[in-house]
């Protein structure tokens, strides 16, 4: 009898956790670390969709086609988001020290790239050469592409179980007060924005700023699809939604979000 | 010893689905959601400390497309109207019956003050899409006043289409919650 009350609340935990939503993380800031800067801290190449996209202006309906030829970087928006904080995190510029050669660089790309994604980490990697990442990615693109994980990172991020399940109001506004948060631990929080059951989005975008006004939450974000300009992510307070920029395969329009690579069950 | 067991498991079965909202109960909730918010105001009174308003509000699902129009009556005090750091979500709105009678001292609409205009007016904001989305009240017999956001007239409510569905909705989650309980941990053991 005891055992099966046991196992009923063992049973339950994940459960609990679920309706917990994401409970804020007690990361702590990057002290030697200026705020998230775009483009600075960002690639200097995008993610691409595998397919074309085009969007009808007056009923906004979406259609898509296959590309004549398949991308370079595509299906990696979570690969992209996720070493994009990881840079922030660990890596440290120095411009002023002469490049190095090929094999420094991929080395301490690696160093970079197998830190903790969910946890600011105190390993401190200096990349000679470049003055951001903006710089790094753009002249060793190659290298930089070759080493960002494949399309099963995103794929398989672990917070993927979340997004089968609803996302009601209230636990949306609770979600843009935790990326408020993570802005005010100077920890840009990693956003999964998506309308499962539809497929219009399905994607991974990193938050770096908020601008607040009485009637929302102006969340500007890093979207590893467009290396020009940074989106933004609105979070209407009265209707308690989210709204995501409108994007080359995305309308615009309301979504679900939520954080990921936070925590264990992220 | 069987049967209560048996019994305990179906009852612990359906709450944890329940807590978890159920996925199939949750996205039929998801769809049936409707939001109202104000397309553009036609009616502005001022009544005492109150200030009544009649509007047009488009009714959108929850993936934003817009289902019907209605019209619809709030009031909301002048006092709140004089506070610039009330959040939306925190203003005093009174939703009023959609034939309440408008009383009080009308005011103009989007028009512009001055000379020989009229002694209050509101002054009205809309985003491209056309949408009003805030006016400044504009009253010699009282002000400044904040700028009021139309967002804080949102009002939701769950179109009844969706109950019929539900013993249907909660039979498939209580069918499928036995598999999720499987997949959510091997996709935390899987999973970068």
């Amino acid at each position: 009898m005891r055992g099966s009350r046991g196992a009923t609340f063992q049973s339950m935990l994940p459960v609990l956790w679920l309706v917990a939503g994401c409970a804020a993380g007690g990361a702590p800031a990057t002290p030697d670390r200026s705020p998230f800067h775009f483009p600075a801290d960002t690639f200097a190449f995008a993610n691409v969709t595998l397919m074309e996209y085009e969007i009808d202006p007056v009923t906004r309906e979406v259609s898509s086609h296959p590309r004549e030829k398949p991308p370079e970087v595509t299906l990696q928006c979570g690969a992209m988001v996720r070493a994009a904080r990881q840079f922030y995190s660990v890596a440290r510029f120095d411009p002023s020290a002469p490049a190095a050669d090929a094999q420094t660089y991929e080395h301490l790309v690696r160093e970079v790239l197998d830190t903790d994604p969910r946890r600011p980490s105190n390993q401190r990697v200096v990349i000679p050469g470049y003055h951001d990442l903006r710089d790094l990615s753009g002249a060793q693109a190659p290298l930089v592409k070759a080493m960002l994980a494949g399309p099963w990172e995103t794929y398989l991020q672990r917070g993927n179980w979340r997004m089968i399940f609803p996302f009601r109001p209230e636990q949306q506004e609770r979600v843009a007060g935790q990326l408020l948060d993570g802005l005010a631990r100077g920890w840009p929080p990693i956003v999964h924005v998506l309308r499962f059951p539809e497929r219009t989005i399905n994607h991974l975008v990193l938050v770096f700023d908020a601008e607040q006004t009485p009637a929302e939450i102006r969340f500007h974000v890093y979207d590893p699809n467009d290396a020009e300009r940074p989106l933004e992510l609105v979070f209407d307070r009265g209707a308690r939604i989210f709204s995501y920029s409108a994007t080359s395969f995305f309308p615009g329009g309301p979504v679900k979000a939520y954080e990921v690579y936070d925590g264990w069950l992220y | 010893m069987g049967g209560s067991t048996r019994c305990r498991t179906w009852a612990a079965l359906t709450l944890l689905m329940l807590a978890s909202e159920g996925c199939v109960t949750g996205h039929l909730f998801d769809a049936a959601l409707r939001r109202e918010q104000p397309l553009s105001y036609h009616d502005a009174l001022v009544d005492g400390d109150r200030l009544t308003l009649g509007y047009t509000a488009l009714v959108t699902n929850d993936a934003g497309r817009v289902v019907a129009r209605k019209e619809r009556r709030a009031a909301i005090s002048l006092t709140a109207l004089h506070r610039q750091d009330l959040p939306v979500e925190a203003f005093p709105v009174e939703h009023l019956a959609d034939d309440a009678p408008l009383t009080g001292r009308r005011l103009a609409i989007g028009a512009e003050g001055g000379e020989g205009g009229p002694p209050g007016y509101l002054e009205t904001e809309a985003a491209p899409d056309g949408r009003e989305i805030s006016f400044v009240l504009h009253d010699s017999s009282g002000g400044p006043y904040a700028p009021f956001y139309s967002s804080a007239l949102t009002r939701t409510s769950t179109a009844p289409w969706v109950y019929p569905l539900l013993p249907l909705g909660v039979a498939v989650d209580l069918a499928t919650f036995p598999i999720l309980l499987v997949f959510f941990p091997v996709m935390l053991l899987i999973g970068a």
